[in-house]
């Protein structure tokens, strides 16, 4: 079990009353927990003890959820090399778990895990208090197998947080129950989504689509020719994004300094050198010659994330939701950043539109990889909705 | 003439009046009496009067003698006479005699000399030239004049004396003397080591000793169990004014034995050293900490021939509301301080404040000090008024201040500061009142010196060596705080305020020896690099041993008296580490250097974002300081490869539209930023508990060179 | 011998007096003791936000009001990135692409007395950075960070390179002083390091419009530093070019002992990313119309006004509407029913120099206008003479009494009335018949001296002017 766990606390508080009592959540060591060691899964704050409680963890707690530790991450969570996301569901040592949603790990750890994985649309939860890296796109995902676990926990974390003013002023989703009519409900299809999917995954992500018209959704192709620059805007956007964010990482006022600089830059590049591993150093590396080289391509990046993102709106007035493919199965551990980026290909739209995005595993026996749904930002009551209605469906029950 | 009758010059008794002598030697000074020619014929025993007297010598050889110079090499034979009553030199040996020559032969002449040679006067009570006034660089370019002077060769003879007796002791010890190469292999510790290129091994070099430490050690191993070596050891160090780049050291080494065994053995052969020059040293010698020593004298090496204590007050101003003394204690520092008992007359106000408060005491690196007099029972000094009673108090306490006393401050964030400014001015002050008693020997060995000393980074480095074995085995090498707070088996044997030597007992240890590398933070292969043969050799069994160097040069200065170490020996190298004489060193031939594969070596070692034609990895690496091991270098060509291509998908897609920065903009989102608050965090220091090192209030890094 | 002209321009970082700092809540005090005005924010701690201050955005927003400058619909903050240990996040939170304002200008007059304008390029928000202290570790040099000052929010004005003497960036930033301490957001003082300058100046042949390259100088701590360093520069450039040596882009420093200035290493620019994190600043024209009604009259148009409407002299109106606090005291006297004159020549001459020299500041005085005015009526209305009213004042310092009551007290209440002078003017003529018979001779001198006699028999209170007139009518009655 230790090995799922990088920090369990000696005794939980006890919760307050609410409508999380009783629920077990885990979190990961990059979400600040007063006392308890955070080190993000990099060298980089070993040893580090927080603070002071994240918001998320101070909402959750007042909501009767009991935090029971945090799980082994990746460095700074992105990807999933040494992630254990989705373990501590599967051995029932958690009823849910937050996991970092970078460029899709909560999503795909949780298709590794056969279990619910979603991810909020940008800007809903506030991330005072998350050891971050990519701060434009990432989030917190939510793994539980009950999407009603999901809805509850989503509930209790999102909304105004007068610690992070980079929320927008928008209206929180209401999260009650909602219905979802059969034969008025859309869903569309990208036809340019499954482009990078060999050919037997494409005929599995077909049959996984079957399944929506099994309950009741209209199925609707539709286009968005720049979907393949999704991926790249997140490798240059996220690289500069990463790269200013672990410029803190100094070891000047707390993290790892390697002894016997001679002076301040010796100082910083022996230490700065040794508190990041291999795939962040080479994230750290491109995302530092954008910065200093080739800013221009950072902003190209931008301009066509604006583009990627004004076009996924024009998509939700063709559809009310959009399927998108998933490969199945966790990583094996890939050791370059190209490898690692491959894994994420079909998920990183979400987290560069900011949209919310829903993992939903097969039924039991089913060959295909589950389904992954989205929608338009601030969709997210629904999107869970959906959830709901296609696992009703399955479970033969009628919406 | 048959030198084998040769008799020495200062070797002439009474016993030898009138007989005929053969005497060698050199023209020391000469007196032309009209005709009387006499002059002080000199050889290394000594000096002798010979007399050319028209009377007695023929023409030709009284002739001869009138064209004789200062230092011509010259024979003579005569008659061996006593002087008449009145007009003997009693400050020459053979002052009651002279030698009336026959025969003369000019052996060889010499040159007008560069400086006077002759150190005796020949007249009783004259003053003699001495070479006071001779510039050193002159003596050094003519040394072999300069060792014809009496002083010179009874400094080269007396050396010599004292070689032996250590010989002799050591030999009667059962110590051997075993030689050491010369020609080793270059360490990473310790000083610069002088390399010497291997024709053989192009780009490789040898290294001269910084001393034979690895070797003794090998000998212990090697079942020698008691070894000694007057070794010429070499440091490429930087220049002072009584250090020589090579030098003589005694190295002794035994094992199955302890620290007793070679206190009571260095004592004994100190003593006796020392007696060779007539000098008594008390037995047994002092012993002190080395904490104490810091503490009390600010000096790891303390003259301990006068008083002058340091008093540690630091306590005292804990809540002062001085705010110089306040600041200071807010970032960490200490202030300590001497009492000048009963010296308020030999130093005023003026004196206390504009010279010591305002020029020496800064010149001794701290920033300022603090003086108070004492008079009619009441401290007096510009700033006792910022003093409370109860300081005052305190202070009169903790030096047992009186009427004459003189206290003297000095504080400083920095300790060290504290201590070295407050030694250097305890020295200063003991020089100045005359409060060192001359003739006076005060030996004294310092003990248990911290194992280890705290790096800039927050790791550590031995003080000694890494193989100076610790006062406990049962430590955590993880642990800074605790290997700090190690002491070591080494030992200094100081003597008025000088080191003569040190040593220690040794790790023989493996395990230890490993658990002493893990806390230096060395590696596996670190060691192994570093140290790799020597340490395979305690694999093999190594006995417990120590040992300790002697420094000769300094040793023989300190019996001789003489002012500095290059009067004891033949032919040192000056301030400059130059030799006047020879010219070393000097530039060599470039097809000498290629030779040995030393043209165009080094030149790639550039430091990162210096060189103009740096690559793209380097300029990446040093502008987002994040340092690259060289295995990680390959893969950042394809890294940054695909950076490239990135961006040029980038600009092929781009088009002309806005750009956007974040998915959910906000705007004018702001706090009212008119009421502030103190962060808890700051108030219980919780913020600083996280940083690697502070020092006081303040974060501490390394130097920012600029 | 060729003649040159120096190209100068200004960047200017003045400190704003927020009680917090730009992105948090901490004191910005940077004086305080070490480390003390310090939180998981201004340090940067991971999972830390920044917070932007309203307070910080609106004196700086005056302050670009007060300079004539444009404030942008749309402002927002760039990561400057770089690494040195004064600079708690490897980035500095400044607005590089959408500055806070643009343009706006000062007028000053050069050398010559002529109108000069000199045109600000823009004015953006940034955030400072920690205090090093360098220092020995035994023989191991070591710095010491403070991050107090870290994150204290300061705005960088940019001018235009219009300068071309020494003395017109001097003049220029006498005057920028003057206008950022009447908006209130600064104190703008170069010797406490709230208002920090660095000069870039490049030099050309005179009369042709080229740019050449720049030296930028720093670490001048007084306004007349900033002239003597640019003065130093333009020389030691003209004498460069003149040479036929290149000047290269570099960054030196103003030593103010030898009064040189030295090269240090090249700078190194980092990039400007945009920050995801931080609000953008979106400014409805509502809003920066509410801002410019809290905006003062800035010196210039008071300046205009005292002359229109006190009859004041340009200089003296100038002199008076340089300092705010000045102005609004001098001001004051007028509304208590001070002449204009009157209030100007004894707040310049007496008060002024009276409330330095015990080290107070105008408007902490224990002299406020009232008071101050109450003495300056009574000396109007003949109650009191000059030299009385200058030792009431002393006295106000010292006493919390009235005016009123401290003239009574000490009895210097001036005598006008001709009965009681009278009497005294006889006495002093009876005893003076020497003067007298001068007087009736024509000796204006004498006239002087009998004046002088009565003065004294009335303990220096009699009304000069009342007894100047009744002296003469008599001695010349009494021919």
């Amino acid at each position: 079990m230790d090995s799922i766990f990088f920090y369990r606390p000696p005794e939980a508080a006890v919760p307050a009353d609410g409508p999380l009592k009783g629920m077990n959540i885990a979190i990961q060591p990059n979400v600040s927990a007063a006392g308890w060691p955070t080190d993000a899964g990099s060298n980089a704050l070993a040893r580090f003890v927080a603070l002071e409680d994240a918001t998320v963890v101070e909402r959750l707690r007042q909501a009767g959820a009991s935090i029971c530790g945090s799980t082994r991450m990746s460095e700074f969570g992105f990807g999933l090399d040494g992630s254990r996301a989705g373990e501590a569901i599967k051995r029932n040592a958690a009823h849910a778990e937050l996991v970092l949603d970078l460029m899709g790990e909560s999503r795909l750890a949780a298709s590794a895990g056969d279990v619910c994985g979603f991810k909020p649309s940008y800007g809903l939860v506030s991330r005072f208090g998350l050891i971050g890296l990519i701060p434009s796109m990432e989030c917190y995902g939510i793994l539980s197998d009950s999407l009603k676990n999901i809805r509850e926990i989503l509930k209790a974390i999102a909304g105004p947080d007068e610690r992070d003013f980079s929320l927008p002023d928008e209206t929180t989703p209401d999260f009650s129950p909602q219905n979802i009519d059969r034969g008025k409900t859309t869903v569309g299809i990208i036809k340019e989504a499954p482009g990078s999917l060999p050919a037997r995954q494409e005929s599995l992500y077909r049959a996984a689509i079957e399944t929506l018209g099994d309950a009741g959704l209209t199925v609707k192709e539709l286009s968005l020719p720049d979907f393949p620059l999704f991926l790249p805007v997140h490798k240059i956007v996220g690289a500069v994004e990463a790269s200013s964010c672990t410029g803190r990482y100094d070891s000047v006022r707390y993290g790892v300094r390697v002894p016997g600089a001679k002076n301040w830059n010796e100082m910083y590049l022996s230490s700065r050198g040794a508190a990041f591993g291999p795939l962040l150093k080479s994230y750290l590396f491109q995302g530092t010659f954008f910065q200093f080289e080739r800013y221009d391509a950072y902003e190209d990046a931008c301009r066509i994330r604006a583009r990627l993102v004004a076009g996924m709106r024009r998509l939700a007035a063709q559809a009310d939701f959009w399927a998108i493919p998933v490969e199945r199965g966790g990583p094996d551990a890939p050791a370059s950043l190209a490898d690692t980026y491959a894994q994420f290909a079909l998920t990183a739209y979400a987290n560069v539109a900011g949209l919310p995005a829903l993992y939903l595993p097969p039924a039991q026996g089913r060959p295909h990889p589950g389904v992954q749904l989205s929608g338009p930002r601030l969709s997210d009551a629904r999107l869970l909705a959906l959830g709901e209605h296609l696992l009703n469906a399955r479970r033969g029950g009628n919406a | 003439m048959l030198f084998s009758e040769r008799v020495f010059c200062g070797q002439l008794t009474l016993g030898e009046v009138g007989r005929r002598v053969l005497l060698a030697g050199w023209v020391d000074a000469f007196r032309d009496h009209g005709g009387l020619l006499f002059i002080h014929l000199r050889d290394r025993s000594g000096i002798v009067q010979i007399v050319f007297s028209p009377e007695i010598a023929a023409a030709d050889v009284c002739r001869r003698a009138a064209g004789l110079r200062a230092e011509y090499c010259i024979a003579v034979r005569g008659e061996v006479k006593q002087r008449r009553e009145g007009t003997e030199n009693p400050h020459i040996e053979t002052g009651s005699m002279e030698v009336l020559v026959t025969e003369l032969e000019v052996l060889s002449e010499s040159d007008a000399l560069p400086f006077a040679v002759s150190d005796k006067a020949m007249v009783a009570g004259a003053p003699s030239a001495g070479t006071d006034t001779v510039a050193e660089d002159l003596r050094l370019q003519y040394r072999y004049l300069d060792i014809r002077r009496t002083s010179m060769r009874d400094n080269l003879i007396a050396r010599h004396r004292i070689f032996q007796c250590v010989r002799d002791f050591l030999d009667s010890r059962g110590f051997v003397e075993i030689e050491t190469p010369v020609l080793t292999m270059s360490t990473p510790e310790g000083a610069r080591d002088y390399l010497v290129p291997s024709r053989v091994h192009p780009e490789n070099f040898y290294a001269l000793p910084q001393s034979p430490q690895l070797f003794k050690q090998l000998l212990m191993i090697g079942g020698m169990e008691r070894y000694f070596q007057l070794a010429r050891c070499f440091r490429d160090e930087d220049l002072r004014p009584n250090r020589q780049p090579e030098f003589t050291q005694l190295d002794i080494e035994a094992s199955f034995i302890d620290e007793e065994f070679l206190y009571e053995l260095i004592e004994e052969l100190t003593v006796r050293m020392f007696a060779v020059g007539g000098i008594t040293l008390p037995r047994p010698f002092a012993r002190m900490t080395h904490a104490e020593a810091m503490d009390t004298t600010g000096s790891d090496r303390p003259d301990l021939r006068f008083g002058l204590r340091f008093v540690d007050v630091t306590s005292v101003f804990a809540q002062t509301r001085y705010s110089i003394f306040r600041q200071i204690l807010e970032r960490g520092g200490c202030i300590k301080g001497i009492n000048i008992q009963g010296q308020s007359g030999q130093l005023s106000k003026n004196v206390l404040q504009n010279e010591y408060a305002k020029e020496i005491v800064p010149s001794f690196g701290a920033k300022g000090m603090t003086w108070m007099r004492v008079e009619d029972g009441k401290f007096e000094s510009n700033i006792v008024q910022f003093f409370s009673e109860l300081e005052l108090e305190a202070l009169r306490g903790k030096f047992s201040a009186a009427d004459g006393d003189v206290l003297i401050l000095i504080a400083d964030p920095s300790h060290a500061t504290v201590t070295s400014a407050l030694g250097q001015l305890r020295l200063h002050l003991a020089n100045r009142l005359g409060l060192i008693p001359s003739n006076s020997f005060c030996p004294v060995w310092i003990t248990e010196f911290p194992l280890f000393e705290a790096t800039d980074e927050g790791g550590v480095t031995s003080s000694h060596h890494p193989f100076t074995a610790p006062d406990r085995a049962d430590f955590d090498p993880k642990n800074i705080e605790e290997l700090l707070s190690l002491r070591s088996r080494a030992y200094d044997l100081v003597i008025n305020g000088e080191e003569l030597g040190g040593g220690s007992i040794r790790i023989n240890d493996r395990d230890l020896q490993r658990r002493i590398f893990a806390a230096l933070g060395l590696t596996e292969a670190e060691t192994k690099e570093k140290f790799g043969f020597f340490l395979r050799a305690f694999d093999f069994g190594a006995p417990p041993h120590g040992g300790l160097a002697l420094g000769m040069d300094r040793a023989v200065s300190m019996i001789l008296k003489t002012p500095s170490i290059r009067e004891v020996i033949a032919f040192p190298k000056n301030r400059g580490a130059a030799c006047p004489l020879t010219g070393a060193p000097s530039p060599v031939k470039r097809e000498q250097l290629a030779e040995l594969g030393l043209l165009n070596l080094g030149s790639q070692d550039v430091l990162p974002g210096t060189a103009e034609n740096e690559n793209r990895i380097d300029r990446l690496s040093w502008v987002s300081r994040i340092g690259l091991s060289a295995d990680e270098r390959p893969g950042m060509e394809d890294v940054l490869a695909q950076a490239d291509a990135l961006a040029l998908l980038a600009a092929q897609n781009a088009g002309e539209g806005e750009a956007l920065y974040t998915v959910a903009p906000v705007a004018n989102r702001t706090r009212p930023g008119i009421q502030e608050k103190c962060s808890p965090l700051a108030e219980t220091g919780q913020l600083l508990s996280r940083a690697p090192a502070v020092k006081g209030r303040f974060f501490k890094v390394a130097s920012i060179l600029e | 011998m060729m003649e040159f002209e120096a190209v100068i321009g200004l960047e200017i970082h003045v400190e704003l007096n927020c009680a917090t700092k730009m992105f948090c809540d901490c004191s910005n005090r940077p004086g305080d003791k070490p480390n003390m005005n310090i939180c998981p924010t201004c340090l940067w701690f991971p999972g830390a936000l920044p917070r932007l201050s309203r307070e910080a955005l609106e004196k700086a927003a005056l302050l670009c009001l007060g300079l004539g400058a444009e404030l942008q619909p749309r402002s927002a903050f760039d990561q400057k990135v770089y690494y040195y240990p004064d600079l708690p996040k490897g980035y500095q939170l400044s607005q590089a692409h959408l500055p806070l304002a643009r343009g706006g200008a000062i007028d000053i007059s050069d050398e010559n007395g002529r109108p000069r304008k000199l045109r600000i390029h823009h004015i953006h928000m940034e955030e400072d950075v920690a205090k090093l202290v360098h220092e020995m570790e035994g023989r191991l040099p070591i710095s010491l960070v403070d991050f107090n000052r870290a994150g204290a929010p300061l705005v960088e004005i940019v001018t235009e390179p219009d300068f071309r003497t020494p003395s017109e960036a001097m003049e220029f930033l006498k005057a920028l002083r003057t206008q950022v301490r009447y908006v209130g957001s600064s104190e703008c003082s170069m010797e406490n390091g709230t208002m920090r300058v660095d000069a870039n100046i490049s030099v050309r042949p005179k009369g042709t419009g080229q740019m050449n390259t720049k030296v930028e100088v720093k670490n001048m701590n007084s306004i007349r530093h900033v002239g003597d360093a640019v003065a130093y520069e333009i020389n030691r450039q003209s004498a460069d070019v003149q040479a036929g040596k290149v000047v290269t882009l570099h960054t030196r420093l103003w030593d103010p002992d030898k009064k040189v200035t030295l090269a240090m290493r090249g700078k190194f620019e980092g990039p400007c990313i945009p920050d995801p994190v931080v609000p953008v600043i979106e400014l409805a024209p509502e809003w920066i119309e509410r801002m410019r009604t809290r905006l003062p009259e800035m010196p210039a148009a008071r300046a205009e006004r005292f002359v229109s409407q006190h009859g004041l002299s340009g200089e003296e109106a100038v002199f008076l509407s340089a300092d705010p606090e000045v102005a609004g005291y001098f001001e004051a006297l007028i509304g208590q029913g001070v002449s204009p004159r009157t209030a100007m020549h004894w707040l310049v001459t007496q008060l002024i120099p009276a409330v330095k020299d015990r080290g107070q500041e105008l408007s902490g005085s224990a002299v406020p206008p009232a008071r101050f005015a109450a003495l300056l009526n009574m000396l109007a209305r003949d109650e009191i003479n000059a030299h009385a009213a200058r030792e009431v004042l002393g006295q106000l310092f010292d006493s919390d009494k009235a005016p009123e009551a401290i003239v009574s007290a000490l009895g210097f209440r001036q005598v006008s009335d001709p009965d009681a002078l009278d009497a005294l003017i006889d006495k002093v003529l009876a005893e003076q018949p020497a003067a007298v018979a001068d007087v009736r001779a024509g000796q204006g001198k004498a006239l002087g001296f009998l004046i002088g006699q009565v003065m004294q028999a009335s303990g220096g209170k009699a009304n000069p002017k009342v007894l100047r007139d009744l002296l003469a009518k008599k001695v010349s009655a009494a021919s």
